[in-house]
């Protein structure tokens, strides 16, 4: 082999592999894989995209399922609209929430699919889903001050109004009356406790007339006299009360 | 005794010679510079034409090649193995202190794609083929022999600038793209062999995080500095004169123009980029 014939050989291969090593650093690196794997696009709807960027990951259960495609703001301004790209056989349920988180050290943002059940139907490509929107510690904590501050004009405005020196004295005589209300109430109650508990004993008089079980037949008996002469309600036919003026059934007449 | 007080030059008038020199020697400066710069245009100007409207010279292009490429490959493979391994063990410094070790990938991949790789590839090429262009042209111009190649009816731009701009503007990207793979290997292999950073994360962050627009920035811009060397470094050849010592003075002028326009134009490549590519 001459010369010129190995340089042009030298070269060409050279030329092959550098452009082999370009290509795969490019390919590699620009995902081309990514492009060509099978995917359908599903829309999120979003208050605030939160610095979400296209092209960040979207993870079901910590698996990466898709991709951001696009962010854009809402026709009618009410918010955002980002178009994720979904791989193929991910398996999201149309129920599933979206919601927008960040990781690392940097706070990169990327999507969270939740699964809420396992009976709705799989999403399909094109349809509109709402998302849950970030929670945001700044709004979150000008909402808690706002409310710190109605609350604080509300105590100013019932310190003002009612706690006066005057309504304040008649609030102190009136809690010192409940309590000595409460004390008087508190002592009745003792001694009521006690004559319950003699009554129950069937000690005097009371407790005598509720724990005889004869005074209790003879009331029975007595009752159940007013009901056959008639001094009580009696059911027509009702053959526990008998009429008296009636002879037995089997008796003849004397 | 009043003529000798007249004669005497004023504070005024001395301050005056002095900022009329310094005015003339930066007004000659500047015309140098301009010169230079219309010399390095026009070259450029006249090569690209060449290029368009003659017949190209295939076996001296690939000659070219293999003189700029090929005998170029193991300084540039050896230096982009040790930018990448330096900058890899250095970035590891900085990330463990915050423990985000696994940074060091991108970090090493995207400063190699777009800054290292291609500024120290660009910069041995100048300093090696850049040189080489220089003294070589410059001997041919000291010796008559490009007097000769005219009254052979041979355009000397056509037969030396434009196989040169040829081969090192397809030679440079090319050395470069194996500069990164290389400087990204050897990072790799010092970040997880050496300084025990978790592979797989050092991959996959490497992966997240770099993207082909950060090769492309790499390659549009060494694309550019191989012109910046291939026309400085022609054109200081083509303009020497005084014998073996005007072509040393032709080599070192080529390196050093060279290495400055390059780092330079780095500079505003980078910007301008960043506005087309964003990063």
């Amino acid at each position: 082999m001459n010369d010129e014939r190995r340089i042009q050989r030298t070269v060409g291969i050279f030329v092959f592999v550098g452009v082999l090593v370009a290509c795969s650093l490019i390919l590699h690196f620009g995902k081309v894989g990514d492009r060509f794997r099978g995917g359908y696009p599903i829309t999120v709807e979003f208050a605030n995209a939160g610095g979400l960027v296209r092209g960040a990951q979207v993870l079901f259960a910590g698996v990466p399922v898709g991709k951001v495609g696009s962010i854009r703001l809402h026709e009618n301004g009410a918010g955002v609209e980002v178009e994720v790209d979904l791989f193929d056989r991910t398996g999201i349920r149309d129920d599933a929430r979206f919601l927008i988180k960040q990781s690392g050290f940097l706070g990169d943002k990327h999507i969270v699919v939740l699964p809420v059940s396992s009976t709705a139907p799989l999403l399909k490509g094109g349809e509109r889903l709402r998302g849950t929107d970030p929670f945001d510690f700044t709004d979150a904590a000008a909402q808690a001050g706002e409310a710190i501050r109605k609350l604080n004009t509300a105590v100013d405005k019932f310190s003002d109004a009612m706690l006066d020196a005057k309504t304040l004295t008649d609030l102190k005589s009136g809690i010192r009356s409940f309590s000595e209300l409460g004390g008087k109430l508190q002592g009745g109650a003792d001694r009521l406790n006690v004559i319950l508990a003699r009554v129950q004993k069937g000690e005097g008089t009371f407790g005598k007339l509720l724990n005889d079980p004869e005074l209790h037949d003879e009331l029975k008996r007595l009752i159940h006299n007013w009901r056959v002469h008639g001094l009580l309600y009696r059911e027509k036919g009702d053959e526990r009360y008998p009429d008296p003026k009636k002879p037995a059934p089997g008796m003849r007449p004397p | 005794m009043d003529r000798a007080v007249l004669a005497l030059p004023s504070p005024l008038s001395y301050r005056a010679r002095r900022m009329e020199r310094f005015f003339q020697r930066f007004g000659a400066g500047t015309l140098r510079f301009v010169d230079y710069l219309g010399s390095v245009g026009m070259l450029a100007a006249e090569s690209f034409r060449a290029l368009v409207t003659m017949r190209p010279r295939w076996r001296e292009t690939a000659f070219q090649t293999w003189n700029i490429g090929v005998r170029s490959l193991p300084v540039v493979l050896l230096t982009g193995a040790f930018i990448g391994m330096v900058f890899s063990a250095q970035s590891y410094f900085q990330f463990h202190k915050v423990r985000m070790d696994t940074s060091t990938g991108p970090a090493v991949s995207i400063a190699l794609s777009r800054e290292l790789a291609p500024i120290i590839t660009s910069l041995m090429i100048a300093g090696r083929v850049g040189a080489a262009m220089a003294a070589e042209i410059g001997t041919m111009r000291v010796t008559e022999q490009i007097d000769a190649l005219r009254s052979m009816a041979v355009l000397p731009i056509e037969y030396l600038v434009v196989p040169r701009m040829v081969a090192i503007a397809f030679s440079l990207p090319l050395l470069t793209a194996m500069s990164i793979a290389i400087g990204i290997f050897s990072g790799y292999v010092v970040g997880v062999e050496v300084l025990n950073i978790d592979g797989a994360y050092f991959l996959h962050n490497m992966y997240i995080y770099t993207e082909d627009k950060d090769i492309y920035t790499g390659l549009i811009k060494v694309f550019i500095f191989a012109f910046l060397v291939v026309f400085i470094s022609c054109r200081e050849g083509l303009h020497c004169e005084g014998g073996a010592e005007g072509v040393g003075r032709a080599t070192t002028e080529a390196v050093v123009n060279s290495s400055i326009a390059i780092l330079i134009t780095n500079f505003f490549v980078t910007m301008l980029l960043s506005k087309i590519i964003p990063p």
